[in-house]
């Protein structure tokens, strides 16, 4: 049962993998080479260093599902392993609820921003030279930038203020200074022994 | 100042390496000992360790590598950037404390001498050396081969100081070598130190300058780009969703595996550093990334519109070129020398977890006997890797990125599961690290060497990563856990 949340996680991104996996997959689904941007090589033949992605929903029709799982997954197994280290015996009860209520807000908005930034991408089918802008970059991008770079700042935030609550708690330190001394002084005995 | 471009751009790269020469002499007068030459005697301040930590894992991967693949795959490299406040967070809230409580009670000199300490085996630390020595002769090549591609462009454009590449490879591993070999890790943290200032500098700068030299600034070339290619500029640019969500995994959960930055976190002086740490290190990186990102756009942009002459004929040489022709040359010049830096220090942290790997780990996990001159055989290693590294960046002809991007998955699937994971959770046993080492890193190579791509580009070694943690998972929980030593066990449950 403890360990039922890890597995729970695990064998969704795994179902997300092999949906993928299984997914029809069309033509140019990773991009063509750019045939506009050439150049000539010393063997007399065209070089091309630069990729097209072409048409995004011909490209990604078969995938929306799959790839949303594959994506929310993937946040869920990351936030489980920061909720995981921050169990400590040592933790102020009294502020317990209050870090988790933040944590699980943090997670919530991560989710939530990435499963945004799929549906504006999606959106952007419709009329895929003329997207809307949010900042310099297409919306869909900028939301990508603001949510999967710009949510997790959140849990920076809380690693900073809860440090000395949920990381390193000030007893569980003076816990470790004796068990310091104590493997100190076992190996002093032993070699003297020795 | 035009007309001097070249000369004033190998200038500053002269002085930096002057100055690297005097950090490397300087540090080998404060190397005494092998915990000195691997570990730094464990006396970093926060602010060293911090910048140390990003500006490690934005090396030449990141400088030369990272403007190349935006180039070549618009908006798909992003996903390798934005995953890092994430992979941070990860790294800090699971290793942060926990590595640093292991190198106080144990004083390992290496990143293997702890998993043995964790494992009560020195054929899991073996193991774990064996996969460090795989991923550094990777990549540290792509930091030899950045180094060289980027020399080679500079002194094409001196009549007098035009070498052959092959010349290059030769001049950038004897400068790797000396610096490594006389000041050990405590150059490389020192250097790491400048070059973290210098990125971030450099990198507002020169997205300044990108902004300026494209009419419209970002938006403009996103506008020049969406023309050209809507899905370059959408977020999952050319190479499409599932690849792009395989780079953010391999990348996030990755960047705890990446043993040149973790050892880090076992260095410094005080254990509540990391609490600082986390928040400059993230910061750092998303200056410095600025960089990687407004560069890669640059010159997809004004190549699509014309403003530059032709099309790059390598994706690598992207960040070259920018310097060489938009940048002014007191700009390129520091950025140049930046980039040197960081691809001294990255490949300086390679260097000497790879020797360490070679003479203080390996003997140990077969049962001999401590080298008598650890410190010598130490820096007679370095030689030794980094002449395998050199010809294997020869040799490969990928580019940096993707070479960059082995290099990562090797170390993330070795390293992720034994140590991110086992050092947190007692349950994990030594079985389930040896099998998942072996099982993930035999899958790596199954896929990369027999070159069988996975349906819409899943990238093989998230592929790998995933499985390799499963098995862990998976076998520590149907295997009875192993006894642990009592300092190791108290330590665990803090």
């Amino acid at each position: 049962m403890k360990y039922l949340p890890a597995i729970i996680v695990l064998a969704l991104v795994w179902t997300a993998v092999l949906w993928v996996f299984l997914s029809f997959e069309p033509m140019e689904a990773t991009g063509r080479p750019h045939t506009e941007v050439t150049f000539a090589t010393p063997q007399g033949s065209t070089g091309v260093a630069m990729m097209q992605g072409g048409d995004g929903g011909l490209r990604h029709e078969h995938i929306v599902v799959p790839g949303l799982l594959l994506g929310c997954s993937m946040i869920a197994m990351f936030c489980m392993m920061l909720f995981w280290v921050c169990r400590t015996k040592h933790a102020d009860p009294d502020s317990a609820g209050y870090f988790w209520n933040l944590m699980v807000m943090v997670v919530l908005v991560y989710v939530g921003a990435f499963i945004l930034l799929c549906t504006t991408y999606q959106m952007s089918w419709l009329e895929p030279t003329e997207p809307d802008y949010l900042g310099p970059f297409p919306m869909a991008t900028s939301l990508m930038f603001l949510g999967m770079y710009g949510v997790p700042l959140g849990f920076v935030v809380l690693y900073v203020l809860f440090f000395e609550d949920r990381i390193l708690p000030q007893a569980a330190l003076k816990e470790f200074r004796e068990i310091v001394q104590a493997a100190k002084a076992a190996d002093a005995a032993e070699q003297e022994a020795s | 100042m035009e007309e001097y471009r070249s000369g004033i751009i190998f200038g500053f790269i002269l002085v930096y390496m002057l100055i690297c020469i005097a950090v490397g002499l300087w540090a080998m007068r404060r190397t005494h000992s092998t915990k000195d030459f691997f570990m730094a005697g464990r006396h970093l301040g926060m602010i060293v360790t911090s910048v140390a930590v990003f500006s490690s894992t934005m090396s030449g991967f990141g400088f030369v590598g990272g403007p190349g693949l935006v180039y070549l795959a618009g908006t798909s490299s992003f996903w390798m950037v934005i995953n890092m406040s994430i992979g941070m967070c990860i790294m800090f809230f699971l290793l942060g404390k926990r590595l640093r409580l292991f190198a106080e009670l144990r004083e390992p000199v290496s990143l293997p001498d702890a998993v043995s300490a964790r494992y009560n085996s020195r054929f899991t630390g073996g193991l774990t050396a064996v996969a460090i020595l795989l991923g550094v002769i990777t990549y540290l090549g792509v930091q030899i081969k950045a180094m060289s591609v980027v020399l080679f462009q500079i002194l094409q454009d001196i009549a007098w100081a035009s070498t052959p590449l092959q010349w290059c490879y030769v001049i950038s591993c004897a400068v790797l070598v000396f610096y490594c070999v006389t000041g050990g890790i405590i150059a490389s943290v020192y250097t790491d130190l400048i070059q973290g200032v210098i990125m971030v500098v450099a990198a507002v700068l020169v997205l300044l300058t990108t902004m300026a030299t494209v009419d419209g600034g970002l938006q403009g070339m996103a506008e020049v780009i969406t023309r050209d290619d809507p899905e370059a500029m959408q977020p999952w640019g050319t190479f499409g969703m599932i690849s792009c969500l395989s780079f953010y995994f391999i990348m996030a959960l990755g960047v705890c595996g990446q043993p040149h930055v973790i050892t880090k976190l076992m260095m410094t002086k005080n254990i509540s550093d990391t609490r600082h740490m986390l928040p400059m290190s993230v910061a750092g990186y998303g200056l410095a990334a600025l960089l990687w990102i407004s560069i890669g756009l640059c010159m997809r942009a004004v190549v699509l519109n014309a403003t530059h002459g032709t099309p790059l004929l390598n994706a690598d040489q992207a960040a070259s070129e920018f310097l060489t022709y938009y940048a002014h040359p007191v700009l390129a010049g520091v950025v140049f020398a930046g980039l040197f830096a960081a691809i001294m220090s990255t490949a300086d942290s390679f260097l000497n977890i790879g020797s360490a790997a070679l003479v203080h780990d390996l003997p140990q996990a077969f049962g001999m006997t401590p080298l008598k001159h650890e410190l010598r055989w130490a820096r007679i290693a370095t030689v030794a890797i980094a002449v395998g590294a050199g010809l294997l960046a020869y040799y490969a002809g990928e580019m940096v990125a993707m070479l960059g991007v082995m290099g990562w998955s090797i170390f993330a699937i070795a390293i992720v599961p034994i140590v991110a994971i086992g050092f947190n959770w007692k349950r994990a046993n030594r079985i389930a690290a040896n099998t998942s080492v072996i099982s993930g890193l035999a899958c790596y190579a199954g896929l990369y060497l027999t070159d069988i791509r996975l349906p819409y580009n899943f990238h093989q070694g998230a592929f790998s990563m995933l499985i390799t943690l499963t098995i862990f998972f998976m076998v520590a929980l149907v295997t009875p856990a192993n006894r642990l030593d009592k300092d190791i066990d108290a330590v665990m449950d803090l």
